[in-house]
C-alpha cells in the first residue's frame, strides 16, 4: 500500500489544489508534499524489495535507488521554489499553475520507477511529458511556448518510437508462439527468444526512442532549447527528476534484452553515447550562453551515462555512481545560472562577472558545480567517470576511450574559459541587490554535500543497493 | 494486394502532393476510420473482448473524428490560409515520398516474406517513413502535428500487424488511448497559441 502512496500522495494534492483553485500557501503545499513523498520514498528504499498487486507494482533494487535520490531532489526544488516567492511575491501568480504541473510529474516520475510493466512505465512516461510541457512556458515569452512545443514533439517522437519497440518485439514473440507480456519478471525469460529480425529491430527502435527522450543525439535539439527557455525551477525538474525516470526505463530494457542481444546494445549505446559527447563538445564550445553550456553539459552527461550502460560489467558500479551525482549537480547548476540570469537579466556569460562579490553564494555553487560537472575529485562524478572510463580499456574499446578522452578534454577547457571569468572576474556592475543569505541557498548547499558524500563515503545501506543494481545490469554483459 | 490497404495507402500518399491543410486533415481522418475497418476484419476476435472494441473506438472515433475534426475547427476559427505543404513541394521531396513507399515494400518483403500480411507491413512501415519525412522537412507547428498523428497511425498499424490473435489487458488499452487522446488535447491548445499568437509576448519577466 505504501507504493501507491507514493503516486497517489501528489496526485491528490495536484488534484484538491486544483479543483478548489486554491491561490494561497501554494508554496507550502508543494514543500509538504515533496518532505512527504520524499519521507514514503525512503521508507520504500530501506523496507526491501515490496509488490502492491502482482505485475502493476514492485519496488525493486533499482526502483528503490532511483526513488531515495530522486525524491529529495524534488523535494530541494520545492524548497528552493518557496525561497524564490519568498523574495519575489509577485512569483506567487505563477504557482497555480506549477504545484499541480509539477506534483503531477512528480507521481508520474515515480510511477515509472515502481511500474512492474514496461508498457505502464511508457504510459507514466508519457503522463510525466504531458505535466511537464506546461511547466516550460514562461508567461508572455513566445520562444519559451516554441521550445515547450520542441519538447513536446520530440518526447512524441520518441515515446511513438518506444511504443514502435515494444510492438516489434511483440511480434519476434508471436513469430515463437509466446505471449507478448511485457511484464518486468515475464520479459526477462521471454526477451532471450527475441534474436530474429523483428526482436533486433524492436531493440534498436527502444533504444533509439528512450535516447531521444534522454538527449541523446542524433535527436538531442530539443533539449538545448528547452533547457535554454525554462525557468529554472522546470529545467531542474526536467534534467533531475524526469531525466532519471526515462533512464530507468533504458536501464530495464538494457536489462531485459542485455543476454539475448549483448553486441547490439553494446554498439548502439557507445555509437549514441560517443555522438552525443561529441554534439555537445562543439555546443560547449560555441557557445556564449552559461545557461545554454550547462544544458549543452547535460547531454554530455547522458552520453557519458549510455556509454556507461554499453559497456556495463565492471562500469556498472560508477555508471550509478556517476548518474546520482550527476542529478545533483544538474538541480545545483541549473538553480544557480537561473539565479545568475534573473540579477543579471543576461545569459551571455561575457557579460557577468565577479559573481564572488556580487552574488557569492551563487558563485561558489556555480564553482563546485563546474568542478562536479567537469569530474573533480572528491565528487562522486569523478569517481563515477573514473570507472567508467576503466571499463572502456578493459572492455577493448581503446578507440572509443581514446575519442572520449579528447572530447573531455576539449569540454574541460571549453567549459572552463566560459564559467570562470564569471566567478573570478572583476564586477563591472553595481552590487545593489539584497543581500544573499546562505538559507536562501540551502537546498544547494544539501545537493553538494550529498556530491561530496558520494564521492568520499556512501553510507553502508545506500553503497549496497548501488551495488545491488549494479550487479544487475552490470552482469547482462 | 488487399483493396483496403490499397485505399490507406491512397490516403497515405495523396495528400502529401496537395499543400492544403483541408486535404491533409482529410487525409488523416481517412487514415483513422481505415485503421478501425481494418482492424476488424484483420483480427475479428478481438472484438470478443473490451480493449478490441477500445481499440476500435481510438481508431475511428478518436483518430478518424474527433482530431481532425478538432483541428479543423480551430485553423476555420482563425480563418488560417488554406495553403499548407507538408513536404516542400519540389521534385525531390516528391521524390522522396515515393521512394519512401518504394522502400517500405522492399523491406517488408525482407521482413515478411511470403506473409500474409506482407501488404499491411510494407503499408505501416510507408506511413511511419511519410511521418518521419514530414517532421524533417517542415518546422510549422501545423505541418509537425500532422506528422506526428501519421507517426500514431503507423504505430497502431505495426500494432494491429503484430497483435493478430493476442489481447492487451484492458487497462493498458486504455491508457495507450487515453494518452493519445490527450496528446491531440494538447495539439490543440499549442495550436491556437502558435498558428496566431497573443500580443504582447516576449516581455522580460521573473520565473520560478
Amino acid at each position: 500500500m505504501i507504493l501507491v502512496l507514493l503516486v497517489a500522495l501528489p496526485v491528490v494534492v495536484a488534484a484538491i489544489v486544483a479543483v478548489a483553485r486554491m491561490r494561497e500557501e501554494l508554496e507550502w503545499v508543494l514543500v509538504l508534499t515533496g518532505a512527504g513523498v520524499t519521507l514514503v520514498s525512503w521508507a520504500v528504499a530501506a523496507s526491501g524489495e515490496l509488490e502492491w498487486a502482482p505485475l502493476l507494482l514492485r519496488a525493486d533494487a533499482p526502483a528503490r535507488l532511483f526513488l531515495a535520490f530522486v525524491n529529495p531532489i524534488f523535494f530541494g526544488i520545492a524548497v528552493y521554489v518557496w525561497g524564490r516567492v519568498d523574495a519575489v511575491p509577485a512569483l506567487k501568480e505563477q504557482l497555480p499553475t506549477f504545484v499541480p504541473a509539477s506534483l503531477l510529474l512528480l507521481a508520474a516520475v515515480d510511477l515509472v520507477f515502481i511500474a512492474d510493466h514496461l508498457v505502464l512505465a511508457w504510459l507514466a512516461l508519457e503522463a510525466s511529458t504531458f505535466a511537464a510541457a506546461p511547466l516550460v512556458i514562461r508567461r508572455a515569452h513566445r520562444a519559451s511556448l516554441l521550445a515547450s512545443w520542441s519538447y513536446l514533439v520530440f518526447s512524441g517522437v520518441a515515446l511513438s518510437l518506444t511504443f514502435l519497440g515494444f510492438t516489434l518485439v511483440s511480434r519476434s514473440l508471436g513469430a515463437h508462439d509466446l505471449p507478448a507480456d511485457f511484464s518486468l519478471a515475464a520479459l526477462e525469460g521471454l526477451a532471450t527468444s527475441t534474436t530474429d529480425d523483428w526482436g533486433r529491430l524492436g531493440v534498436l527502435v527502444l533504444l533509439l526512442g528512450l535516447g531521444t527522450k534522454l538527449g541523446l543525439a542524433p535527436m538531442y535539439s530539443w533539449l538545448p532549447e528547452t533547457y535554454d527557455e525554462a525557468p529554472p525551477a522546470t529545467v531542474a525538474l526536467l534534467a533531475s527528476v524526469q531525466f532519471n525516470a526515462s533512464l530507468l526505463v533504458l536501464v530495464r530494457v538494457v536489462h531485459a534484452f542485455g543476454p539475448a542481444h549483448a553486441s547490439l546494445i553494446v554498439m548502439v549505446l557507445l555509437g549514441l553515447g560517443l555522438a552525443s559527447v561529441a554534439v555537445s563538445t562543439a555546443g560547449v564550445v560555441a557557445t556564449r550562453s552559461f545557461k545554454r553550456l550547462v544544458a549543452f553539459a547535460s547531454i554530455n552527461h547522458a552520453g557519458v551515462i549510455a556509454i556507461g550502460l554499453g559497456i556495463g560489467g565492471e562500469a556498472a558500479y560508477g555508471l550509478f555512481l556517476y548518474v546520482m551525482s550527476n542529478a545533483f549537480t544538474k538541480a545545483i547548476l541549473f538553480l544557480t545560472v537561473g539565479k545568475i540570469k534573473a540579477h543579471y537579466h543576461t545569459k551571455d556569460a561575457r557579460q557577468v562577472t565577479g559573481l564572488l562579490q556580487n552574488l557569492p553564494y551563487s558563485a561558489i555553487f556555480l564553482m563546485v558545480g563546474t568542478f562536479a560537472l567537469l569530474g573533480f575529485p572528491p565528487f562522486g562524478s569523478f569517481f563515477g567517470e573514473l570507472l567508467i572510463l576503466s571499463g572502456l580499456a578493459a572492455g577493448e574499446h581503446m578507440t572509443v576511450f581514446v575519442v572520449f578522452c579528447v572530447l573531455i578534454t576539449m569540454t574541460f577547457v571549453a567549459t572552463g574559459r566560459t564559467i570562470f571569468p564569471m566567478i573570478w572576474g572583476e564586477g563591472t556592475q553595481p552590487a545593489n541587490w539584497p543581500k544573499q543569505t546562505l538559507w536562501s541557498s540551502w537546498p544547494k548547499a544539501v545537493f553538494f554535500i550529498a556530491l561530496v558524500v558520494l564521492g568520499l563515503y556512501i553510507p553502508s545501506s545506500a553503497n549496497e543497493l548501488i551495488h545491488s543494481v549494479a550487479a544487475l545490469v552490470g552482469s547482462q554483459r | 494486394m488487399n483493396t483496403l490497404h490499397v485505399a490507406l495507402l491512397g490516403v497515405l500518399v495523396l495528400p502529401i502532393f496537395v499543400g492544403n491543410w483541408r486535404v491533409s486533415l482529410v487525409g488523416l481522418s481517412a487514415q483513422g476510420l481505415l485503421l478501425a475497418w481494418i482492424a476488424s476484419r484483420h483480427d475479428p476476435s478481438a472484438l470478443d473482448h473490451a480493449s478490441g472494441w477500445i481499440g476500435l473506438v481510438d481508431f475511428g472515433a478518436v483518430r478518424g473524428v474527433l482530431a481532425p475534426l478538432t483541428m479543423w475547427r480551430l485553423l476555420s476559427a482563425r480563418q488560417v490560409p488554406g495553403r499548407n505543404d507538408v513536404v516542400a513541394p519540389n521534385l525531390f521531396s516528391w521524390g522522396l515520398a515515393l521512394g519512401c513507399v518504394l522502400l517500405a515494400f522492399r523491406l517488408a518483403a525482407k521482413l515478411s516474406p511470403g506473409a500474409s500480411s506482407h501488404t499491411l507491413l510494407a503499408v505501416s512501415i510507408a506511413a511511419l517513413l511519410l511521418g518521419f519525412l514530414i517532421l524533417s522537412m517542415q518546422s510549422s507547428p501545423l505541418s509537425q502535428i500532422i506528422g506526428l498523428l501519421r507517426i500514431e497511425n503507423a504505430v497502431a498499424l505495426f500494432e494491429l500487424h503484430a497483435s493478430a490473435g493476442a489481447h492487451e489487458p484492458i487497462g493498458l488499452r486504455l491508457g495507450v488511448s487515453l494518452a493519445f487522446l490527450v496528446s491531440v488535447g494538447f495539439f490543440r491548445w499549442y495550436l491556437a497559441r502558435l498558428v496566431q499568437p497573443p500580443t504582447g509576448m516576449d516581455a522580460e519577466e521573473a520565473v520560478l
